[in-house]
């Protein structure tokens, strides 16, 4: 009976006793990477996938070795992709980056000065720029672009495919370039040349001309206002009708409002020496109209009324002796 | 029918129908003995039995048939699986003795497949159903379990069993095996089932054993969570488990931390510690049969006079199929 009772004591203990687990090494393929740092693996012939904790770096399609202990599994091991010493790796790292900086060196130094063609990030002082010539636009289909800011940042002049635009209000010459009276206020001018001059000849030669025409010119000292739009001024030279006896036309259109001043000239200081309105031609004492033969005022007579500015001033002219025929 | 009363004890067993979890055929029963516990296969049964049922293997369910005075009661101790017995003969009578196994032996007879994992965010007590739903035994749980907070990954050996016992114990919970072989899935008791005293429910015998266990009181705490590691350590004067007052260091780590919440490792290390440093206190005694009354279950004990007063969970229980049935216990402090 005491055999009996030792066998059935073994056989208790058998029975009772834990299974014990064990942990264990194996490899196995990542079959995908979460955000989180959690590989997922197919240990071979185990389930489809186990998730493991990526102490070390893997891909998808990396074979990996993989411990399950405690009920966790972790990667130890990535057989495709093995981790390198860190000091092999940073040595690797340092003759890689001085390679390259040395083929970049090689390729922007030649040997009679830096090769421009690699300069194209960054700025280049314009005060490294001088002498030669300056060209910008034409190559692949670019328009050329020069730009000239102000302190602000902001734009004033543009020279483009258009040609050289002003955002100054407008001027290609200043309001600082002009009269600033402090009792007479400032005139803006508006100034073209060239091609600009709107007109030609009787011929239908374009002419040469310099003029100046008001915009928002006003004066608070009952000076002369000027329409916006309209055209104050304009000196040109026709060349085709002088050719052998060069002259200057003044050429006072006929939109210029007569009741104010047209044309005054000054000495310094704005000093009147001469004007010309519907009141005709005044001059200030101890002045006389000087100048050379040619000098013509122009008026287009046939456009001139009785009572009308262009009849005044046309009269105006008689009235100084004037011959007829050098009325136009 | 008064428990704490004296009463006659006889046994029989019945063979299961494993489909039904019905009794089909009932046999005499002369003797034997039940072991259960809180872990492995949790229970097992030696049998002293004179008729073979059959050949292989065979679901029994052993029975304790009380008589007191005009009343009785018939209540199922242990259900499991019986092979063929082992025979021998002492003169005219023929007796076998049966091994029987715990409705958990299916569970514990399927390795889980390498890499099989319990995933995260999983109920817990109704994975640990699934797995143990592999046998005959119905297995029910408590659906309002925790859920795994992390995947746990089988290892080698890793059967249906010990991966449900892991997941059980990493939720809190237990496994209860009824004696009519129900598995359930529940959490951990917390209330007594039974109140012993001397003057009210006296059916314990004085062969009481008390041991208060400090080689198992740490002082020092290693919690590791992942890559996370906290070390709490005892070192207050006035503290008698500390490192100066024994004068060593007795390690115990933790290597699944059950954290409150806004808790942290250092925090739990530190509270885990002052919750380890009571020495287990175990108490070894016999009493009468009561129903009902499982390893993982909370007694009350109350004996001034042997200086045991307080509550014991039940860590192993044996019932000895003979007079009486008398239950054999070892309780853990509780509280």
């Amino acid at each position: 009976m005491a055999d009996l009772q030792l066998i059935k004591d073994f056989a208790e203990v058998l029975r009772q006793k834990d299974r014990a687990t064990q942990p264990y090494d194996t490899t196995a393929e990542v079959t995908r990477v979460d955000e989180d740092g959690v590989a997922w693996v197919h240990i071979p012939g185990g389930a489809d996938e186990t998730p493991v904790q990526m102490s070390i770096n893997a891909r998808e399609g990396d074979t990996v070795r993989v411990r399950v202990a405690g009920g966790q599994a972790w990667l130890v091991g990535n057989d495709t992709a093995p981790p390198t010493d860190d000091r092999t790796a940073n040595e690797a790292i340092y003759r890689l980056d001085r390679l390259e900086a040395i083929d970049i060196i090689a390729k922007l130094i030649k040997a009679d000065g830096i090769n421009a063609d690699w300069i194209t990030t960054g700025s280049i002082s314009a005060d490294r720029i001088s002498g030669g010539k300056l060209t910008v636009g034409g190559d692949n289909d670019v328009n050329g672009f020069i730009e000239v800011l102000d302190s602000q940042g902001n734009s004033i002049i543009y020279i483009n495919y258009n040609g050289f635009t002003s955002f100054k209000n407008n001027e290609f010459v200043g309001n600082e370039h002009g009269v600033n009276d402090p009792n007479m206020g400032y005139f803006p001018t508006n100034m073209y040349v060239g091609n600009y001059f709107p007109y030609t000849s009787s011929s239908g030669h374009r002419l040469a001309g310099f003029g100046i025409s008001g915009e928002r010119g006003y004066s608070s000292g009952g000076g002369h206002i000027v329409t916006e739009g309209d055209i104050l001024f304009e000196l040109f030279a026709d060349v085709e009708k002088d050719t052998d006896d060069s002259s200057i036309k003044i050429n006072f259109r006929d939109t210029i409002d007569f009741s104010k001043t047209a044309v005054g000239a000054y000495e310094a200081d704005m000093v009147p020496i001469m004007s010309i309105n519907e009141d005709g031609i005044s001059m200030e004492s101890d002045t006389s109209i000087s100048g050379p033969d040619n000098l013509l005022f122009s008026l287009d007579t046939s456009r001139t009324v009785p009572g009308s500015t262009d009849y005044a001033l046309y009269e105006a002219i008689l009235a100084l002796g004037w011959q007829n025929d050098v009325i136009d | 029918m008064d428990w704490a009363k004296g009463f006659t004890a006889k046994y029989t067993y019945t063979v299961v129908d494993p489909e039904s979890w019905r009794d089909l055929e009932t046999h005499r029963l002369f003797g034997g003995s039940i072991t259960k516990t809180m872990s492995g296969l949790m229970e097992s049964a030696d049998l002293d039995i004179t008729e073979l049922p059959t050949t292989g293997e065979v679901w029994v369910r052993i029975y304790l048939n009380a008589t007191q005075g005009a009343s009785g009661e018939r209540v199922a101790l242990f259900t499991g699986l019986m092979q063929t017995p082992e025979a021998s003969w002492h003169g005219r009578l023929d007796t076998y003795a049966a091994e029987l196994y715990s409705v958990l032996k299916p569970a514990d007879d399927v390795l889980l497949q390498r890499g099989w994992y319990a995933p995260a965010g999983y109920n817990g007590a109704e994975l640990a159903a699934e797995l143990l739903g592999i046998g005959a035994a119905p297995v029910s749980y408590e659906a309002d379990a925790p859920t795994l907070q992390s995947p746990i990954v089988a290892e080698d050996s890793e059967t249906n069993l010990s991966m449900a016992q892991k997941v059980v114990d990493t939720i809190g919970w237990r496994i209860r095996i009824a004696g009519d072989g129900r598995i359930s899935v529940e959490p951990k008791a917390t209330d007594k089932v039974l109140d012993l005293d001397p003057v009210e429910n006296d059916v314990v015998e004085l062969n009481v054993t008390d041991t208060r266990d400090w080689f198992s009181c740490p002082n020092v705490l290693r919690a590791v969570y992942r890559n996370m590691v906290a070390i709490a350590r005892d070192e207050d004067p006035d503290s008698p488990y500390s490192i100066q007052n024994r004068g060593r260091e007795i390690w115990l780590e933790d290597k699944n931390p059950a954290l409150n919440d806004r808790e942290g490792l250092e925090e739990y290390a530190a509270r885990k510690l002052r919750e380890e440093q009571i020495p287990t206190r175990k108490i070894r005694y016999t009493r009468r049969f009561m129903p009902d009354v499982y390893p993982g279950d909370i007694v009350g004990m109350h004996y001034p006079a042997l200086n045991i007063d307080g509550d014991f969970r039940i860590a192993s229980q044996k019932i000895t199929l003979g007079y009486g049935a008398s239950v054999s216990e070892e309780g853990e402090a509780h509280g």
